[in-house]
């Protein structure tokens, strides 16, 4: 009966965090998971629900003795996702985990991850003008343009010169790519670490090693808020 | 069960109690290191409130990617314990006998390619396959579609050629290696004389039917009862599996978290050489199959085809994730013999693309 009674509880906290995901924590999910994978999420709450009622069902009936030892440890396995989302929801992907997922050429060259073509609907994300820039950036170049994306200020980088950069996801934070423009800049100018930032000015290509990447002269820069939506897609 | 003018009682699903010696002592086995990994996970939780701005960085990372690929994952995975549940109380083993039977050793050609028809991601496939092995499915049929069903899909084909830009030649070739390596490990599984030795003693128990839904008496019974029957044998496996894929995504972020990408592709310029390493990735990685050829694309420019492949072949088959979810249905010995078999079949396999196809990417 006790056995049975933590099962319920167990389960319970998995449903009520998975919809409280779905509704009131949107803004959480939307940094961990994909908004096209919602959809299963929400029949995860619903196979869930599907759980929780053969076990209240079948709750007055006798059980088959099983040892709460044994079964203890693995519910409170269960739990540690739960507890471990609190961390996860104050923190962000910056900097840091740049170097470590970024790829680079045999000469150091910092590579770019974006696709080339659009994935999936993104009318819905708000401005992707970033990502859009990365796929086309002829249909830019010597053009005006605008970007929100996130400062990495490296001394390996040329002079004058700092990245801004966006995650790109497929399905979940854990498999994010970096995807980044050059930002060149006046000497006078020092772009601070790790910041979110909405700068302007036109559009160049720089061309290394048969490759292309994107750069943005800095007219303007404003050091602005995280996005509702901080990837590139 | 049934009589006139009595309907039959709700067959709730009860958990079968075994107490052979070597269930006690896997289990206790499984306690201890579940205890373990409960005190590792608690002490790393409260230790963030460290001051250390480099340590609270690396947890804050880290939190991150375990719980994503937690809520990645665990859907697809209760999914896959549901179709596991209406499998083992609908599906006729009349039926799972014709074609994957003990007597069907050719069994293992048509399940190597059951993808297509149900496509299913690899953390789905462990519970479902546990339960088409408690079905009575032949073990090389079981093990060669556990091994196919991730990568042998249309939507694995589809982000595969979506990552590529469409080079079919690669999305074709990962389709075709997965299918090929799933059968021949079947077909090698075909030549033991007692495959049934590879799984855990509890799933071969209940392999000989012990449940009883898949009795004439039962059968009879209204379709919500059956329906409840099922979601108790998916609850259980849920409750069976999912601590295994918690350790599993635990110990996959860590990697993740510790791993700089770029180092994999710099090691070595060597095309064996390097599809060991990115094998060796993908099992490090722990990616989901739908999104682990972003990742192998995105090494386009540094690596050979053949060590992509290798990464998008090995990965949906062999991960830390899978191999301790495989502790649900395989020995440890069997485990480890599998691994090595299928480490070695997809490196034998990409040698030979690198030595005929060079340059498909």
């Amino acid at each position: 009966m006790m056995l049975r009674l933590l099962n319920i509880l167990l389960l319970s906290a998995w449903a009520i965090f998975l919809a409280w995901l779905l509704t009131y924590g949107k803004s959480d999910l939307i940094r961990l998971l994909h908004p096209r994978l919602w959809w299963v999420l929400y029949i995860a709450v619903l196979v869930l629900m599907f759980f929780l009622a053969s076990l209240i069902i079948s709750f007055g009936q006798i059980e088959k003795k099983k040892s709460i030892l044994f079964e203890f440890p693995g519910i409170l396995i269960l739990l540690i996702p739960i507890m471990y989302f609190f961390i996860a929801k104050e923190a962000r992907l910056d900097g840091t985990s740049l170097q470590n997922r970024i790829i680079k050429n045999d000469n150091g060259v910092y590579l770019n991850n974006l696709p080339s073509f659009q994935l999936f609907d993104e009318s819905k994300s708000g401005d992707m003008l970033f990502s859009k820039i990365l796929r086309e950036p002829k249909e830019y170049e010597d053009k005006v343009v605008e970007i929100v994306c996130q400062s990495f200020v490296d001394e390996k980088l040329p002079e004058n010169t700092a990245m801004c950069y966006r995650y790109m996801i497929t399905c979940c934070a854990a498999d994010a790519l970096p995807a980044f423009i050059f930002l060149r800049h006046q000497n006078e100018l020092e772009i601070e670490n790790d910041r979110w930032l909405k700068v302007s000015g036109p559009l160049s290509i720089i061309r290394n090693n048969d490759m292309e990447f994107p750069a943005v002269q800095v007219d303007s820069l404003e050091y602005v808020e995280e996005p509702a939506f901080p990837w590139a897609m | 069960m049934s009589t006139k003018g009595h309907p039959p009682p709700i067959p709730i699903y009860e958990k079968q109690a075994v107490e052979s010696e070597t269930e006690i002592l896997s289990s206790s086995l499984g306690i201890t290191v579940g205890s373990v990994f409960l005190v590792f996970a608690f002490l790393l939780f409260i230790s963030g409130n460290s001051q250390n701005q480099n340590f609270a960085t690396f947890l804050g990372v880290f939190s991150i990617n375990f719980t994503s690929i937690v809520l990645e994952a665990i859907p697809f995975m209760l999914i896959g314990t549901l179709v596991g549940g209406v499998i083992e109380v609908f599906v006729p083993i009349a039926l799972i006998d014709r074609f994957f039977g003990k007597e069907k050793k050719h069994g293992v050609f048509l399940a190597g390619g059951l993808g297509l028809l149900f496509p299913t991601c690899e953390c789905a496939i462990v519970p479902i396959v546990r339960r088409l092995i408690i079905k009575g499915i032949s073990i090389p049929s079981a093990v060669c579609f556990m091994l196919s069903g991730p990568i042998v899909n249309i939507i694995v084909a589809w982000s595969t050629a979506v990552a590529y830009t469409y080079n079919w030649k690669m999305v074709l070739l990962r389709v075709s290696c997965g299918y090929v390596v799933a059968v021949i490990i079947g077909l090698l599984l075909n030549r033991f004389s007692n495959p049934e030795k590879l799984i855990l003693e509890n799933v071969a128990e209940l392999s000989f039917r012990g449940c009883g839904c898949s009795g004439e008496e039962f059968q009879k019974n209204r379709i919500w009862s059956k329906l409840l029957h099922a979601v108790g044998h998916a609850r259980e496996d849920f409750l069976q599996v999912g601590k295994y894929l918690v350790i599993g995504a635990f110990i996959a972020a860590f990697t993740r978290t510790v791993t700089p990408v770029t180092s994999f592709g710099s090691l070595s310029d060597s095309p064996w050489a390097l599809i060991f390493v990115m094998m060796l990735m993908a099992m490090l990685m722990n990616l989901c199959s739908e999104a682990d050829a972003f990742i192998a694309a995105s090494f386009r420019w540094l690596i050979p085809g053949s060590a992509q492949l290798g990464f998008l072949v090995l990965g949906p088959m062999l991960d830390l994730k899978l191999m301790l979810m495989y502790l649900t249905v395989f020995r440890k010995r069997a485990i480890m013999f599998l691994s090595v078999l299928t480490f070695c079949v997809v490196y034998s396999l990409m040698l030979l693309i690198e030595a005929f196809l060079p340059s498909f990417v």
